[in-house]
């Protein structure tokens, strides 16, 4: 490796280091999709995706009823 | 069987044609994000949109964007003109649209759509990148999120067909 005089590595001003491109994945892992549930989804079908969405809204109106029954006591 | 599962037998068990689009479609193919409806494709012809009618004639549908919630009551004569349904059900949202944004007519999402064997019997979907366009047409911020996710499933589906073809 080239070295300047300080002994700091030299770089080169003409061929700048060309940008590695992020593939698919890695970008919606940038954009802060959770890669780790999008894999356990992927494992399951179509039918087990469509009943994971309803368990999640059961689930959603469940605590919502819950904080309005709490909202009301209080 | 859960309630959007359910309202999407009725339209099948009913002979409706439908392509299933949106943020509904988006799940199937695995997107983790949650979504209370059900949005579709069809073909707005009297005779598809009276099939419709009887398919979920026992749900107590409404017109869910008009202020009075006016049941919904289609005749030959009504479904003349009518571009666009957005229903509520007793089994949750229903949306039927004629055209999708990005995409084109029912013909063209069609053709772009993909065919799912369920339990529930043969579902149309709309294929992946076709939905992808249509998100990126739509671009609300829930669309970027569901594009980035559509994409990574893409690129993984690819990935898989590659290494399975070698």
């Amino acid at each position: 490796m080239k070295k300047t005089r300080n002994g700091k590595a030299a770089t080169s001003r003409r061929t700048p280091r060309p940008k590695r491109k992020m593939d698919a994945w890695a970008r919606a892992e940038a954009y802060g999709v959770d890669m780790n549930l999008l894999e356990i989804n992927l494992r399951r079908t179509p039918l087990e995706r469509i009943r994971a969405n309803q368990d999640a809204l059961d689930l959603i109106e469940a605590l919502q009823r819950a904080y309005k029954r709490r909202h009301v006591k209080t | 069987m859960s309630k959007l599962e359910a309202l999407l037998q009725q339209l099948v068990e009913h002979d409706v044609e439908f392509v299933v689009i949106g943020a509904f479609a988006s799940t199937m193919h695995g997107v983790t994000l949650t979504t209370l409806d059900v949005d579709v494709c069809c073909p707005f012809t009297p005779r598809n949109l009276l099939k419709l009618r009887d398919a979920i004639a026992d749900l107590h549908p409404v017109h869910r964007l008009t202020p009075q919630r006016l049941p919904l009551e289609l005749t030959r004569e009504k479904c003349r003109g009518l571009k666009n349904l957005y229903l509520e059900t007793d089994l949750g949202v229903l949306d039927c649209l004629g055209e999708v944004l990005g995409v084109g007519s029912y013909a063209a999402v069609k053709h772009q759509s993909v065919v799912l064997e369920m339990p529930i019997g043969k579902c149309r979907v709309l294929g992946l990148d076709a939905l992808i366009k249509s998100k990126r047409a739509m671009d609300r911020p829930r669309d970027r999120e569901a594009v980035k996710q559509l994409e990574a499933i893409r690129a993984r589906k690819r990935r898989g067909r590659q290494q399975g073809g070698k």
